[in-house]
């Protein structure tokens, strides 16, 4: 053991006397039922300016509110969240696996419990759904349509390649994202380091390579046209929900009914940039709806619209 | 008492002179009421409401003493002044004293009344004035909610409704969520226990959607028919076949120390299940257990149990109870084909479609769609629609449902895409499209606006496919008394309801409060009863009620509240009942007085006047010519009366003549048959043509559905707008017979000060070119625009033409002055100036018809109209008045004058009048009989739905429908002329015609 080491160790043993402090004084509180360990001190290293993160379920009483409390453990920072045992029970039921709250209760653990039935609750945590994953995946894809837009935008109109790289890093996060879980894995905060381990090659050429060296015409080329190589390839079942309601209802559908459709059945805000993709790659395509521009408008307008064509009639 | 006292102080400290004073001074609350019978208590009890020195409108300073604790008529011809003087005299005062006790604050979001031109008014007590107003167009009001009883039908069900299990329609326990807990509790410690909540989806949702919304409720499990499932998963689900879904919601062990968290987890269940919560133990350590907590905590099969319900959970105006589908209104809206294609002469090319709908343009992806369609089916888009082949029609509007067409573009398109020439896409239709959107709008709360207003143009009301017309989630449906839902019982014609409620015989846990609310329901709905009112439902929609039919139910809540030693005003309660009805509501009225009020009642009705205890007449004549009291007193002192034009029909000395012969028309005749709108049973009537025909019948019977809804609209139809959605029936024969319809009701001719007869009829044009065609205008070069007060040159800039100005005080009423600048002319100065024969146009406009008939004789076209109004009985309005001061009878009158002023004998009209006697003294009904046969005799037809026994003896030809009101209405009784009638046994309007007719 080296002196980092050692020194690492020792940071890691003084946080965790903290907290077993922390917890035995918590652990005689009646209205606590049970505490877990989140964030870094769960799952991964600790540095001096670390904090504990601590989440304390209490038993369900009305004149028990839930909050944040900052606490002060031996000198340590505890950031403390209080929640009923019932809200608990629907924050892990309800949360979206691959969500960020999902991902913050998952990689903790449970120091103590009084009540058996949140252990149970906890376990659950660990089971990633493919419907879940499906829609996670959907919305990690468009979110790296936007920047990835931006990055072709600067590349060709500006010839910008530190403000094109910029674009393309921040298709680094929801990438990542869609690796991880495409290996069914649970997303990390951290997720790039997590997506790099799976896929190094191609997060090389998009990160860093990028990061690392001054960005050329030839790596920025480089970086987006693997980008959109990665989608394109992945593009049927990163997009699944979206081609298959087109698929289904058969006519064309306007932006704005697409976007209230995906709200309500998924809780995804927009979708109109997955349309745009979409379209240009010939899996939908782009066309028109009548519409009014305002409740008291006197003309109509064409409203940007999809549909998914079938195949052609022998 | 100690106000008593301290007003006996007063009495003996002041002079009678100040007592008066005192007297008249507003009172204000209950300080001011202990002083003003105080004042009078010493010598005796004031018995009199006295009015001193009225002034409003056309009252001459009149002074009336009217008697208290009585039932009051005060009649006189129409325009005579009597709503001046019981409305806007004495209710007026009445209601301005009470506003006066609000503090400043509370003035500020009340209308306040102007004080009214009176000197004093004393013996007032509170007042409440029920007039001839419909409810609005409010969908959640009801006559339940109108009359405040469905409250107590809510009631009656949360006490005594037995609920159902929604699976197997078992009982279903109901208990409180401390009573389910402790029932839980109660198993032996290390029970496993799991709540289930039932899951509602919506009409038509997706399974999708439902599972989002389950999970963003925090349960992930869900067990569909039988199969526990987890929403994190795909899930390979049939939509079509899922029956039952419960979802999973909370799992514990039984134990004390963990009360807290399922008494949570109850509560959680019970939120998600809508009340229903279903109870699984998962592991006992006893069967025998498990066994009887499932026979004496929940139902048998399923286990479910009800949450505590109150009042509010079959409340269909409580978001939590109504329909999701259509939010408590119990209806949908789909789109209409006749609605959408406004001229089915066009085609598609041609804009058959309104234009919002669908405009064909071949650069369009519609355009592209409608062209493949038109290739796929084989049908041209430029044949008109009405040709078009039904099953292409249906496609257009209604889609292909899963069929798939191939596209094409159009050959005119500008560009060609050839990426998709020949894919295919389906085709849902146009009506669906704009369903969709409409259901959109609707979910985002968008559609109250311009959008909502299109859509009610191409979309119809129907019956709430979810609800099914209950207003009420399903939930609320399976809870019965005496096998009824609450939906059923408010479907129930109070006669029936009646007898139901007898039947109900409360036991259990909530039968004494039980035994309460039946007994107060069951006297309300005798109130109603009472009133003629037995064909209503409590279901029934109040903007469906006629404004006779609202001021009844607010009679009877009003008798209801038992309240005593108030001021009761009304006005005109007979219109809209027949006879035989009347004779209940005059017992109402009588009901009201004994139990200790005083009923004042504006009326022309003869039973009425006989029943009254006192009578005052005002006129004698009317406007200008009124505002007097005639006679007032007891009905013997009104007959004797020889100035009394009411007394002179009372005591028989002037009568409405039959006619000696009836006439037989112009032997043609519209037949309607299979008419079948609400409780119309598919009955045919027949219309002789060239005639004066009265529709007939008690109240309900379905007079204004056959005219209104079917026969009229579908002249209109067929005559005016293609749009117009009849109400249900086979045939129309003879439509081609009538060249127009013209339905004349009592609707204002105009909303603002601004309309007056002489703009409405018309002849206001002519009198402007007299004035410009004057002397000095020609010389000045006017324009006829001059001299209107509606734009800007000749009016009065100041008062922009009103003639007055109104000045906003807040918390005290509005005050209106006259115009300084115009002196209330409404023109300036230089247009004043211009005159005819002496006249300015301001003197013009506030000339009589009458003066303005003789002023005009040497303008025989401009005479003809105004004459016309003078021969209606309208001469004392001046041509100027504002349509905003006319009564809904002399709106209809100027509606007539305006007709007779433009007959045309080329065309036949049709003329349709729904109870034109309505504010009519028999004086003015003799009147407008005469002008009505003027019509007829110029070769038109007449068409009255009327009550008046006065009017239908009149008429040549009689159909009368009923025999009673809602289900019991609905057929034809007997139609022919009166005599006929009268002579038909079953007939209730032959009944009460037969002494009418004997008179002769």
């Amino acid at each position: 053991m080296n002196t980092s080491e050692q020194s690492n160790a020792a940071l890691h043993a003084r946080f965790t006397r903290a907290l077993d402090e922390l917890i035995a004084e918590i652990r005689e509180d009646r209205s606590i039922l049970a505490a877990v360990l989140c964030g870094s001190l769960s799952h991964d290293a600790v540095w001096k300016h670390s904090d504990i993160d601590l989440g304390l379920i209490t038993i369900d009483d009305r004149k028990i509110e839930a909050g944040h409390i900052s606490l002060n453990a031996n000198g340590l920072n505890v950031h403390a969240f209080l929640v009923s045992r019932s809200e608990f029970r629907k924050m892990v039921d309800g949360s979206i696996r691959n969500s960020f709250m999902h991902s913050l209760l998952s990689k903790g653990r449970i120091l103590y419990t009084h009540d058996e039935s949140i252990t149970r609750l906890y376990d659950d945590l660990r089971v990633i759904g493919a419907r879940d994953n499906v829609i996670q995946l959907f919305r990690a894809a468009s979110n790296a349509l936007g920047p990835l837009y931006k990055a072709h935008k600067f590349f060709i109109t500006r010839d910008d390649l530190p403000y094109t790289s910029l674009w393309v890093l921040q298709t680094a996060t929801p990438l990542a994202q869609i690796e991880v879980m495409n290996a069914g894995l649970l997303v990390d905060r951290e997720v790039i380091p997590q997506a790099m381990a799976l896929n190094p090659d191609f997060f090389r050429i998009i990160y860093t390579d990028l990061l690392g060296q001054k960005p050329t015409r030839e790596s920025v080329a480089a970086a987006i046209g693997a980008i959109d190589a990665y989608l394109r390839d992945r593009a049927r079942p990163l997009f699944a929900p979206l081609l298959e309601y087109l698929r289904d209802v058969g006519e064309a559908r306007s932006v704005t009914e697409l976007d209230a459709h995906f709200k309500k059945s998924f809780g995804i805000e927009s979708s109109s940039a997955a349309c745009e993709y979409l379209a240009d790659l010939g899996l939908i395509q782009k066309v028109s709806t009548s519409v009014q521009l305002t409740r008291r408008s006197n003309v109509s307008v064409q409203e940007l619209a999809f549909v998914h064509v079938g195949e052609p009639v022998r | 008492m100690t106000a008593r006292k301290t007003t006996k102080k007063v009495v003996t400290a002041k002079t009678a002179k100040a007592s008066k004073r005192a007297a008249a001074t507003p009172v204000t609350g209950a300080s001011a009421r202990d002083i003003v019978p105080s004042v009078t208590a010493v010598a005796a009890p004031r018995t009199t409401i006295a009015v001193e020195g009225a002034r409003v409108h056309n009252l001459k300073n009149i002074s009336v003493e009217i008697p208290r604790d009585k039932l009051v008529v005060i009649t006189g011809l129409s325009g005579s002044g009597k709503s001046s003087l019981a409305f806007d005299t004495i209710y007026a005062e009445g209601q301005r004293r009470y506003m006066e006790s609000l503090s400043s604050y509370a003035k500020r979001f009340v209308a306040q009344v102007a004080k009214p031109d009176v000197d004093f008014v004393y013996g007032l007590s509170p007042v409440i004035s029920i007039e001839q107003k419909t409810t609005g167009n409010n969908p959640r009001s009801t006559v339940g909610t109108m009359t405040d009883i469905a409250s107590y039908l809510n009631l009656l069900f949360a006490t005594i409704a037995e609920p159902h299990c929604p699976r197997t329609g078992e009982t279903v326990p109901s208990r409180s969520s401390s009573q389910i807990l402790e029932s839980i509790l109660s198993l032996p410690e290390g029970t496993e226990v799991e709540l289930r909540a039932p899951i509602f989806p919506l009409y038509g949702e997706e399974l999708d959607v439902v599972f989002t919304e389950t999970r963003k409720k925090g349960c992930r499990r869900v067990i569909v028919d039988g199969k526990t499932v987890d929403l994190s998963h795909e899930l390979e689900l049939v939509e079509s076949t899922v029956r039952h879904m419960d979802a999973i919601v909370d799992r514990f062990t039984v134990s004390r120390k963990n009360e807290k968290a399922i008494k949570a987890a109850v509560a959680s269940t019970l939120l998600i299940g809508d009340g229903l919560l279903r109870i699984e133990i998962l592991k006992s350590g006893s069967q025998s257990i498990t066994k009887k907590f499932y026979e004496t905590a929940c139902s048998h099969t399923h286990h479910f149990v009800y949450s505590d319900i109150g009042p509010e959970f079959f409340q269909f105006n409580n978001p939590e109870a109504a329909c999701r589908t259509c939010g408590g209104l119990g209806v949908d809206k789909l789109t209409h084909p006749d609605l959408l294609v406004p001229d089915p002469q066009r085609s598609i090319v041609g804009g058959c479609f309104v234009r919002e709908a669908f405009r064909y343009n071949p650069d369009t992806w519609d355009g592209h769609i409608m062209h493949s369609l038109a290739r796929e089916l084989k049908f041209s888009l430029d044949t008109p629609w009405s040709e078009l082949p039904e099953k292409a029609r249906n496609a257009i509007l209604f889609g292909l449902d899963q069929r798939r067409i191939a596209i094409s573009t159009p050959p005119d398109a500008k560009v060609k895409r050839d990426e998709r020439e020949g894919h295919t896409v389906m085709f849902h239709g146009i009506a669906r499209r704009i369903e969709r959107n409409y259901r959109r709008y609707r979910q985002r709360g968008e559609a109250d606006s311009r959008m909502e207003a299109w859509l009610d143009k191409v979309m119809v009301e129907h019956t709430c496919p979810d609800c099914r017309g209950s207003r009420l989630r399903a939930t609320r449906l399976l809870f019965t008394v005496n096998g009824k839902t609450v939906h059923d019982v408010g479907q129930m014609n109070f006669g029936e309801l009646l007898v139901f409620l007898g039947t109900v015989k409360p036991t259990g846990r909530g039968a004494d409060a039980g035994r309460h609310v039946v007994k107060e329901i069951e006297s309300r709905v005798r109130l109603l009863l009472g009133i003629g009112l037995d064909y209503l439902n409590f279901n029934r929609r109040s903007g469906t009620l006629s404004g006779g039919e609202s001021q009844r139910i607010r009679l009877s809540t009003q008798i209801g509240s038992g309240l005593m030693g108030m001021l009761y005003v009304l006005d005109e309660p007979s219109i809209g009942l027949h006879p035989k009805d009347n004779v209940k509501m005059i017992s109402t009225l009588r009901q009201l007085r004994d139990i200790g009020n005083t009923v004042i009642v504006v009326e022309h009705d003869e039973d009425t006047i006989r029943s009254a205890d006192h009578i005052v007449e005002m006129g004698p004549g009317p406007g200008v010519h009124g505002g007097r009291v005639v006679v007032e007193g007891s009905i013997e002192r009104i007959m004797q009366c020889a100035e009394s034009p009411t007394g002179q029909f009372l005591s028989g000395k002037r009568a409405i003549a039959v006619p000696s012969t009836r006439r037989m028309g112009n032997g043609k005749k519209l037949s309607i048959r299979g008419a079948r709108e609400n409780n119309l049973k598919s009955i045919g009537v027949d219309l002789p043509l060239g005639t004066l025909i009265a529709v007939t019948g008690a109240s309900g019977s379905g007079k204004s559905t056959l005219i209104n809804d079917i026969l009229y609209k579908a002249l209109w139809k067929q005559l005016v707008d293609t749009r117009t959605l009849p109400g249900e029936f086979d045939t129309l024969h003879g439509g081609e017979f009538v060249q127009k319809v013209v339905n004349i009701d009592q609707s204002p001719i105009g909303r603002n000060s601004r309309s007056n007869p002489a703009t409405y009829i018309g002849f206001y044009d002519t009198i402007r070119d007299l004035f410009t065609d004057s002397l000095l205008s020609v010389e000045r070069g006017y324009k006829p625009g001059r001299f209107s007060f509606n734009v800007k040159g000749g009016r009065c800039e100041e008062c922009q033409g009103e003639g007055t100005i109104t000045t906003q005080l807040y918390f005290m009423p509005d005050v209106e002055v006259t115009c300084g600048a115009c002196k209330g002319a409404r023109f300036n100065n230089e247009t004043l100036e211009i005159t005819v024969r002496g006249k300015t146009i301001d003197d013009i406009l506030n000339m009589s018809v009458e003066e303005g008939a003789r002023f005009f004789s040497k303008e025989p076209a401009l005479q003809k109209k105004i004459a016309v109004l003078n021969e209606l009985g309208l001469g004392y309005l001046t041509l100027g008045q504002s349509a905003t001061t006319l009564s809904g009878g002399e709106a209809q009158r100027i509606k007539i004058a305006t007709e007779l002023s433009k007959l045309q004998q080329a065309r036949h009209t049709l003329y349709i009048l729904d109870e034109p006697t309505t504010g009519l003294h028999l004086a003015d009904v003799e009147r407008l009989l005469e002008s009505l046969n003027r019509l007829v005799n110029a070769g038109h037809t007449v068409l009255l739905i009327e009550h008046n026994v006065d009017v239908i003896k009149t008429a040549d030809y009689v159909i009368d429908l009923g025999p009673e009101g809602g289900h019991a209405g609905g057929t034809v009784v007997a139609q022919g002329t009166p005599e006929h009638i009268a002579n038909i046994r079953e007939s209730h309007t032959g009944r009460f015609l037969k002494p009418h007719l004997e008179k002769r």
